[in-house]
């Protein structure tokens, strides 16, 4: 039996792919090929559609099935607030007005259906690439060269700025302290974030986005209020950052970087993803989406007791395998970076891609 | 219960989870159907590949693998019906559980009346309610067209007007989701049923067909203390069907050339079929219960006499969906359950880190009390949920107590996959609460869903599993009602015959789990004798007679009084919790 897992990337160089998708179903505005910049927008969506529905025959008080014979406005038209939809001549003339700026959609049996007028909300590229690939009436999938690393939680927003590592360690912890003006702008990286009020300092400056290792489950209600993106690359709680992500951002300290800070979404193959566009004359490698556990495989532990630990897959035993603790489940014996080989179940397991 | 082979059609049962997709190969053996093999493999229906064959294939694999048996031709395509040479199978039954919820729109008349029978249609195929709309939910039609179109629902469930009862309300809902429907553009728009006042029928049909994929049905409200949703159920099944089609990868390719040899449902609503036959079969003066605690859902189910309800909660489920809990309970009543000290901040961590990897399981002894914790909290929760939904009659005898349930069967990896029996019955008990006596059966494997979807197919088959050895029970427990609050008062006095000539008298005592041997295969008389009326489900102070079969556990007795009271200090209740696990062997 093939066991597929998901793959992470945490890659140095690499043919990146990923989906800018539109969180409801609206209009793509670029082709495919289309080069663009990380501020250009690719998609666009009426999040809050507003219709208004406007009772002619009430307004003009005559009877409904004589109301259409009143209607000066048409089906297509863009009509502005103010304008006439319907009249009555006579002696007691009477006039219905559009009440906002919109779109005839329909008209008749004694009624207007207006569409108000609102600007889309426009999805921007959030990194400067390629578009490869258009989702109709869904969004793109971008391509460019460069550095990526996975995360697992964004709070929804996105900005391509400056990198600057606020923390000498894995480790270190994200201080209000150390946010000072020099900061406002750029996209800030460390360890761990551990309180609300870091946040509220970040956001006065403002910073451009905060990139963290981990932070307490506790701070997402304030997370999702801050104006810049926030991307978690590990989890929840007080884990230090992957030392390999934390290597990759500290050597591209002073680079563009694009912070894509979306929420997991697994039916849509979306998660939070840090990109460091660079100029490369060769084809870097692109790495797979999901990866078949065989031997020799590099796999990251998600679960205690060896969260956050790399291991490399030794033996993937068919059927159940039962666990010290009594459990059964489907298990691939690993060997972790100190050489113990363990077996843990493959649900705990996501493959590493680091190239 | 007399059962007889008729056709010995074998039969693959297709299970697709969010986590796991199990194949199940049924057949006759020894004039007896039997379950042969089984295979559970990863759920594909997501990224990265986004094709639930894939997850299926490998699952079948494990099942050719170990019975030898060639389930799949050369073209990849299973082989129904069986061929003269024994390869492939006669019949398949597809049950599904993975996918987003569906996004549906509830529209009645009533708040409590017709909208109230959508809402529960709703729940019954992984519905996830995004708009309502009633009479006095103070919207214009305007207001009402906004509301759908926002909502993107895959399925409106319409409902509304007892028959010769209200018109126009109904017919000003319809105007609305018409209009909102022509407003979707053409792909996106829901597929609708329609189950009220049959006198407006003809305009619906007018106002909506050619607009929207209709369904009718009749009125789940023909009369205001009369609800009948069996029919609007049968519709809102093939709006399932056709939804999951057209939204999941690779479904509809893997279930065409089956046309003719399957059936296809929401595993929730096979579960509950299940649920609702066995309360045909078993004691008619007690009901039947089902709880399946899933990835992305909780399940629960209940029947007397074969008439029940479902419910189905997308918010309470162990993986993506586990933060929405939070939403319907505090964390302290997560914490209360906890044998072992774990911070209040750890625990929100563990929450929203098991939503990050929804399928991974605990291993640590920390985490595997905080996700059984999690358990115990879901189904304290469901059931709240659930109880609403009783038969009135019902929720008058019983008030705030649980019904008596004999049988409660059980489902979910946290359960069925617990480490001991101790600690899986613990948390049926902690999270249950039941009353009087009762005995409670884990479906270790998996099979109710399936045996309920294979129930059109095959009806002899479910009845003959049922009886295997797959259903081991895991105890059957007596739980005396009392409300003294003080620890160590007799509460209940037990006299006890085994089958094996073995007797004996036993004493429990208020606050305690009481654990007495008995094997499965063996069978024992008990008497039982409730001191200072508590009530052991013969009335208050009622003696009463029952026969036990043997167990996993064997008889149990919960004198802890209900509802379950813990101590207010944080390092009492950890001991209590310690004390009952210790109780039930660990």
């Amino acid at each position: 039996m093939s066991v597929i897992r998901p793959v992470v990337r945490i890659m140095p160089v690499a043919k990146v792919r990923q989906k800018r998708l539109l969180p409801v179903p609206g209009r793509v505005v670029v082709n495919q090929g289309k080069i663009v910049k990380a501020t250009e927008t690719v998609a666009e969506a009426y999040l809050e559609p507003r219709f208004h529905l406007i009772n002619i025959a009430r307004s003009l008080g005559v009877p409904r099935d004589e109301a259409d014979e009143y209607l000066v406005c048409h089906v297509g038209e863009v009509i502005r607030k103010g304008e006439t939809l319907a009249q009555k001549g006579g002696v007691f003339r009477k006039v219905v007005n559009s009440p906002v700026d919109g779109e005839v959609v329909l008209a008749g049996e004694g009624q207007v259906l207006i569409r108000e007028y609102v600007s889309p909300w426009e999805l921007p590229a959030g990194f400067p690439g390629k578009v490869s690939k258009v989702f109709a009436g869904q969004g793109v999938e971008l391509t460019t060269t460069g550095s990526v690393i996975d995360g697992v939680w964004g709070n929804g927003k996105l900005a391509y700025g400056l990198l600057y590592n606020a923390g000498k360690s894995p480790d270190a912890v994200l201080d209000a302290a150390a946010l000072g003006v020099e900061l406002r702008g750029m996209v800030v990286v460390a360890g761990r974030l551990e309180d609300a009020h870091t946040l509220e300092v970040a956001e006065s400056l403002p910073v451009r986005g905060i990139i963290v290792g981990s932070m307490p489950a506790s701070l997402i209600p304030e997370a999702l209020k801050v104006s810049f993106p926030i991307v978690v690359l590990d989890g929840f709680g007080a884990r230090a950052l992957d030392p390999q992500a934390f290597r990759l951002l500290v050597t591209s300290e002073g680079r563009h970087v694009a912070v894509l800070a979306e929420p997991m979404d697994r039916y849509r193959g979306i998660r939070p993803a840090v990109i460091i566009p660079l100029p490369n004359a060769e084809v870097p490698p692109e790495p797979p989406e999901a990866v078949e556990l065989s031997e020799g495989v590099t796999v990251r532990l998600t679960r205690a007791p060896y969260v956050g630990m790399l291991a490399r897959v030794v033996d993937v035993p068919p059927g159940l395998v039962r666990f010290e603790n009594g459990l059964r489940a489907p298990g691939v014996e690993v060997r972790l970076e100190n050489g113990d080989r363990v077996m843990v179940p493959v649900a705990n397991v996501e493959v590493l891609v680091q190239m | 219960m007399a059962t007889s082979l008729v056709d010995a059609d074998s039969l693959l049962a297709v299970d697709v989870g969010n986590a796991h997709t199990r194949v199940m190969l049924f057949d006759a053996v020894e004039d007896r159907y039997r379950l042969i093999a089984m295979g559970i493999a990863p759920s594909t229906a997501y990224a990265p590949l986004h094709d639930v064959r894939e997850g299926i294939r490998n699952a079948i694999d494990q099942i050719q693998s170990i019975t030898g048996r060639v389930l799949i031709d050369r073209e990849e395509q299973l082989i129904v019906p069986t061929t003269s040479d024994g390869a492939g199978v006669d019949q398949v039954v597809l049950t599904l559980s993975a996918g987003q919820p569906l996004r549906v729109v509830v529209a009645g008349v009533l708040e409590d009346v017709s909208l109230r029978s959508a809402r529960r249609l709703a729940e019954t195929i992984y519905g996830r309610i995004e708009a309502q709309l009633h009479l006095n939910d103070r919207l214009h039609t305007a207001g009402r067209i906004n509301t759908v179109v926002r909502a993107r629902p895959d399925v409106v469930i319409m409902a509304g007007g007892v028959d010769k009862g209200a018109t126009q309300s109904v017919l000003q809902m319809v105007e609305a989701v018409g209009l909102a429907a022509y407003l979707i553009p053409q792909g996106q728009r829901p597929e609708v049923l329609f189950a009220g006042n049959r006198a407006v029928l003809p305009e619906v049909q007018n106002l909506l067909e050619g607009l929207v994929p209709l369904h009718t049905a009749p009125n789940v409200r023909p009369a205001l203390e009369q609800e009948q949703l069996g029919p609007a159920q049968e519709a809102l099944l093939q709006i399932f069907r056709n939804v999951r089609s057209r939204q999941m990868g690779g479904l509809q390719s893997w279930l065409a050339p089956l046309a003719g040899h399957h059936t296809f449902y929401p595993t929730s609503y096979a579960f509950g079929r299940m649920i609702r036959f066995l309360s045909r079969v078993y004691d008619p003066a007690k009901g039947v219960l089902g709880v399946d605690i899933g990835a992305e859902a909780t399940t629960v189910a209940a029947a007397w006499g074969g008439e029940g309800t479902l419910k189905t909660m997308t918010a309470l489920g162990l993986g993506s969906s586990l933060p929405d809990l939070l939403k319907h309970t505090a964390v302290e009543y997560i914490l209360r359950w906890l044998p072992i000290e774990v911070s209040r901040q750890r625990v929100v961590d563990y929450l929203y880190n098991k939503a990050l990897h929804p399928d991974s399981i605990p291993m640590t002894a920390e985490d595997i009390a905080v996700e059984q914790a999690l358990a115990r909290q879901i189904l304290r929760v469901a059931l709240r949920h659930a109880w609403r939904d009783f038969p009135v009659s019902i929720r008058h005898r019983f008030g705030a107590q649980l019904p008596y349930f004999e049988p409660i069967l059980a489902s979910g990896s946290i359960l069925t996959k617990a480490p001991t029996a101790g600690q899986a019955l613990l948390m049926l008990l902690d999270g249950i609460q039941p009353s009087g006596v009762t005995t409670f059966v884990l479906d270790e494997n998996h099979l109710l869903p399936s045996l309920g979807g294979a129930a059109d197919l095959n009806p002899i088959l479910g009845v003959q599993v049922l009886e295997s050895h797959h259903f081991v029970p895991l105890a059957t427990v007596i739980t005396p009602v009392h409300h003294l609050t003080k620890a160590g008062t007799p509460i209940l006095r037990l006299n006890i015959e085994t089958s094996s000539g073995d007797q004996g008298t036993v004493e429990v005592k208020t606050g305690t789990l009481r654990v007495i041997p008995l094997r499965p295969g063996q069978t024992a008389t008990v008497k039982i004798q409730p001191l200072r009326r508590a009530d052991a489900g013969f009335g208050p102070g009622r003696r009463g007679t029952v026969v036990v079969n043997g167990s996993r556990l064997g008889l149990v007795i919960d004198a802890r009084g209900r509802p379950v009271v813990l101590a207010a200090d944080p390092a009492q209740r950890r001991e209590q919790n310690s004390r009952w696990l210790s109780a039930l062997g660990g």
